[in-house]
């Protein structure tokens, strides 16, 4: 009786506490968001997609990934007799987590450098899908953005702590940029400085050889920069989370604003002469980027948009956090159509245009989508009349 | 609908974090007592109807002796010695309820606030509820040489930050201790059995958060911890009592309970137990006598 007593009480206290537990766990909301690109192998174009552990490479026709090829050209099989894929399977790697776009080194394209959340700079052979040096070159923090290089270095932002640019030949950190927080924006190479948007509130232009300061003060954008700088007619073009776009000029000056509705967390679409911006707030802006005045502003989506607008002659397409995919009328912002992900994803990853190749297979312009689930994490889309043309599940 | 509790917290929070100099510690530590006040009263009802229930328990276990053959009977006299007591026997468990949802809407808030990563800041432009805040994003997150949105395990943080689970284990315990109604050592009583369990399973395990969450959440829980202990030293409790509960100074047992609570567990009480329910509306042997709450509150 007592014996059984204390059972109860004690399964009982457990169950409390696993409530309490749960209830209390923080959200197990992700890092950061997945990252699309196009790679040309064995001369026809690829779909590169990274997010959490796994890169791959997809065919654009169907979203399949691509089989490995062996000297031959043949299918080359595992030890099952089923084909082996074009997959980095980053939990074989130290847990390797990709959010950051590659660098494509050769052409045709022979290798991939590509900046990994576990503090390196992972090199693959595409061919083979093999990660040649699993150490990596290392860096001190996490990676989240975007890696720029010239024929000298690499200019790696840091999740925290500021940027580092290693030396390509010796792969040792040539100099480093400190930073309050970090860089979750890839850096602008232009004429030999370096533009680099700081978590910190900053604008920084430094020497790409040195490192040190070219402007005598970096520029205070009033508020978190979380997306590259755009360069424009000699001047820079950067959103922050004080709803501003700024445009600056190379010398550092703040020469005109333009204040959205909301965060801005994207770099500015240039096309035929406009800007086109999104905010967290669900608006989507063209501004004119002499005067920085609308030329049309229109709230689209229920919640914030993060990815940067994709422009085409006819269109703007916008991604929103409420997993909804919106084509704009170029001229004056108004909805054409919109499409729904099946279960409304978020979509946070830049949205990626596959141009049709015909003689590749690929009939269609797609407009290709990532969200955050994996059952949806790519989502290909017509660009004339949003038809869904196939969905990559991981 | 959890996003209605987090979003003016969070809110609250980064406001509290520039007034307070860009201090996040200061702002977590202002938070938590601020809701810890307000919710007050709530906490006190919860700990009054745990310590009736408590003082209920030896005639309800002579009543479950009297009638272990008759289940239906058992319910009935339990029911109308709840009555007779002025004693809700969910009273504890509603308090608990209303205040739940809060305190985790301040952990995730702190949570929240903190954020560390792409997708945590843009998850909060859509929590910020006043857009002055903006400038204040992303919140400074480190203190005293640790990173409040990392866990305090080497090498993402000073070794000396493993002192904070520590911390978290022993200001549970002890709130535990103190907050806690004392039990009888009768090992038979599943009570006592449940509470003696808590007391060693609750510090271990909000160790064991501490140790994996953020070092930010940790100053959440002894925050939260130590406030709790400070409420209920007497004097401390006295002063409290008399601004946010009504009765306060009622505290005294009616004559009637206090036959029952000081009897011998297994003597009966015809006091108490055979008494019809007309006679919970005399003064004697209503629930007024038990400091306010319930019933009998409202026949005041």
């Amino acid at each position: 009786m007592q014996k059984r007593s204390t059972r109860w009480s004690f399964g009982l206290v457990l169950v409390l506490l696993l409530l309490v537990g749960t209830a209390c766990a923080p959200s197990r909301i992700g890092v950061s968001w997945g990252v699309m690109d196009t790679v040309v192998v064995n001369g026809e174009t690829r779909v590169l997609i990274g997010f959490n552990q796994h890169l791959n490479l997809l065919d654009p026709e169907n979203g399949t990934v691509i089989p490995l090829l062996n000297a031959d050209g043949q299918v080359r099989l595992d030890e099952r007799g089923n084909p082996r894929r074009w997959d980095v399977d980053g939990t074989q790697f130290d847990n390797a987590q990709f959010f950051a776009r590659p660098i494509q080194i050769g052409d045709p394209v022979q290798t991939l450098i590509v900046p990994s959340y576990n503090n390196r700079l992972l090199e693959i052979d595409v061919p083979t899908a093999r990660i040649e040096n699993p150490s990596g070159i290392p860096v001190e923090q996490h990676i989240f953005a975007d890696v720029a290089h010239d024929d000298a270095r690499y200019y790696v932002p840091l999740a925290i702590g500021g940027l580092v640019a290693i030396d390509k030949a010796s792969r040792l950190p040539a100099w480093t940029l400190t930073s309050k927080n970090g860089v979750w924006a890839k850096p602008l190479l232009h004429d030999g400085v370096l533009y680099v948007a700081t978590v910190d509130h900053h604008l920084h232009a430094l020497d790409a050889a040195t490192g040190a300061p070219v402007w005598a003060q970096p520029v205070s954008l009033g508020g978190l920069a979380g997306a590259a700088p755009l360069l424009y007619n000699d001047h820079l073009y950067i959103g922050s989370y004080a709803n501003t776009l700024y445009k600056i000029t190379l010398e550092g000056q703040i020469v005109g604003e333009y204040r959205a509705s909301n965060w801005l967390w994207c770099t500015p679409t240039l096309y035929d002469g406009t800007l086109y911006i999104a905010d967290l707030g669900g608006s989507v802006h063209a501004v004119n980027p002499n005067t920085m005045q609308a030329e049309w502003s229109m709230k689209v989506a229920e919640r914030g948009i993060r990815p940067a607008p994709l422009v085409t002659e006819k269109y703007v397409i916008v991604a929103s956090r409420s997993g909804m995919v919106y084509w704009l009328n170029r001229r004056d912002g108004i909805t054409e159509f919109s499409r729904e992900i099946e279960g409304r994803p978020e979509v946070l990853a830049d949205l990626l245009l596959l141009e049709a190749k015909p003689e590749e297979g690929l009939v269609d312009t797609l407009v290709l989508v990532s969200t955050m689930q994996p059952s949806h994490l790519v989502v290909a889309f017509t660009l004339d009349n949003g038809r869904a043309a196939w969905v990559y599940a991981r | 609908m959890w996003d209605l509790i987090f979003n003016p917290l969070v809110t609250l929070l980064t406001w509290l974090y520039a007034i307070f100099g860009n201090n996040i510690v200061v702002a977590i530590v202002v938070l938590t007592l601020l809701i810890r006040i307000v919710t007050y009263p709530l906490t006190a009802q919860q700990m009054n109807s745990t310590k009736r229930m408590q003082e209920l328990q030896p005639e309800l276990k002579r009543l479950q002796e009297k009638y272990k053959d008759d289940r239906e009977k058992l319910a009935q006299e339990q029911m109308a010695l709840y009555r007779e007591a002025g004693v809700n026997p969910l009273g504890g468990c509603f308090p608990l309820l209303i205040q739940f949802p809060i305190l985790i809407g301040l952990y995730q808030a702190i949570f929240y606030a903190l954020a560390s990563t792409p997708y945590q800041l843009v998850d909060l432009s859509e929590r910020l509820l006043l857009p002055t805040l903006d400038s204040l994003i992303p919140l400074q997150n480190t203190w005293l040489g640790m990173n409040l949105t990392q866990p305090p395990t080497p090498p993402v943080n000073p070794t000396y930050s493993l002192a904070l689970p520590v911390l978290v284990m022993a200001t549970t315990w002890l709130q535990f201790k103190m907050t806690m109604p004392k039990t009888s050592p009768d090992a038979n009583d599943q009570a006592a059995a449940m509470n003696r369990s808590m007391g060693t399973i609750m510090p271990v395990m909000f160790g064991a958060f501490a140790l994996s969450f953020s070092v930010g959440l940790s100053i959440y829980f002894i925050t939260s911890n130590v406030i709790g202990i400070v409420q209920y030293v007497p004097a401390v409790k006295r002063f409290l009592d008399s601004i946010f509960v009504r009765d306060a100074g009622a505290k005294k047992p009616a004559p009637a309970l206090q036959a029952v609570t000081s009897s011998a567990p297994a003597k009966p009480t015809p006091a108490v137990t055979r008494t019809p329910a007309k006679t919970a509306k005399t003064p004697a042997s209503s629930g007024k006598s038990y400091g306010g709450g319930g019933k009998s509150k409202k026949k005041r």
